[in-house]
């Protein structure tokens, strides 16, 4: 049985969030940490600090970033990008994704 | 099975005959960054698409096959690793598509996407690969205008 992490949404903890586990991704003890700060506070403090794994090697390949996407917390990615898919031969379409923290995503198509 | 083509884009729509319809063939992808740098294994939550065809023989009828997915980041270090398994039913050509959710943008360079088949656990087929060229473009900064 293998658990997720409300505040980092690892999905591979050995055990529950509770009874003072600690997540070995962001760090966050159970029944202790969220006792003081609510996991969206916490989770906003991973990543201040450049959401890094927390305890001995992180998994193979492992992305912060793309553990919140998967999780369907993309809007807690911090950084703002605008990527643009460049088509040769002068053919250009823009897609801009836009968007801070707490901001619901949205793509814009021009 | 014979690769026959592999290329990425933004989205693929399969229609209910099972005809692939690729939109936007990404080749490039341009990111004006902010001026807090993104660190350099930024992903942005877009999904993006992995289109291949393959050509099966009349042995490959009936058969199990597993297509492996790998993305590098340009500096060569492994993004992702990924796997979808789908049955050889009939002679006809085989068209997978498989949608990635999060496109790797944080480093400038090329984007390697590699795949090949295996079957039973073994590699049945020579890696093939395509690449989508990542460039960072330096956010335009606003001009003062006159009064």
């Amino acid at each position: 049985m293998r658990y997720r992490c409300p505040v980092c949404f690892f999905d591979k903890l050995p055990y529950p969030p509770a009874d003072y586990h600690i997540c070995p991704c962001c760090g966050t003890e159970f029944g202790n940490d969220d006792a003081d700060y609510s996991h969206e506070q916490l989770r906003e403090m991973w990543i201040a600090g450049g959401a890094n794994w927390f305890f001995g090697r992180s998994p193979e390949h492992w992305n912060p970033w793309l553990q919140l996407i998967q999780a369907g917390h993309e809007y807690a990615v911090p950084f703002k990008i605008k990527v643009g898919i460049r088509q040769p031969l002068g053919a250009e379409r823009w897609v801009n994704i836009i968007r801070g923290t707490h901001e619901i995503p949205r793509v814009v198509y021009v | 099975m014979k690769f026959l083509a592999l290329c990425t884009c933004e989205r693929v729509i399969i229609d209910k005959q099972g005809a692939h319809s690729l939109i936007n063939i990404m080749l490039n992808a341009e990111l004006q960054i902010s001026p807090e740098q993104v660190p350099r294994n930024a992903v942005a939550p877009t999904q993006w698409f992995a289109y291949s065809m393959w050509m099966p023989s009349a042995e490959d009828i009936g058969q199990q096959f597993e297509q492996v997915y790998q993305v590098y980041w340009p500096d060569g270090e492994k993004f992702i690793e990924t796997r979808t398994a789908f049955p050889q039913l009939d002679e006809t050509v085989q068209q997978v598509s498989f949608g990635f959710y999060g496109l790797p943008v944080g480093q400038s360079g090329k984007l390697r996407v590699v795949t090949w088949l295996d079957k039973e656990g073994q590699r049945i087929t020579e890696p093939v690969e395509t690449s989508i060229h990542v460039k960072h473009l330096p956010k335009p900064t606003a001009t003062p205008t006159s009064a």
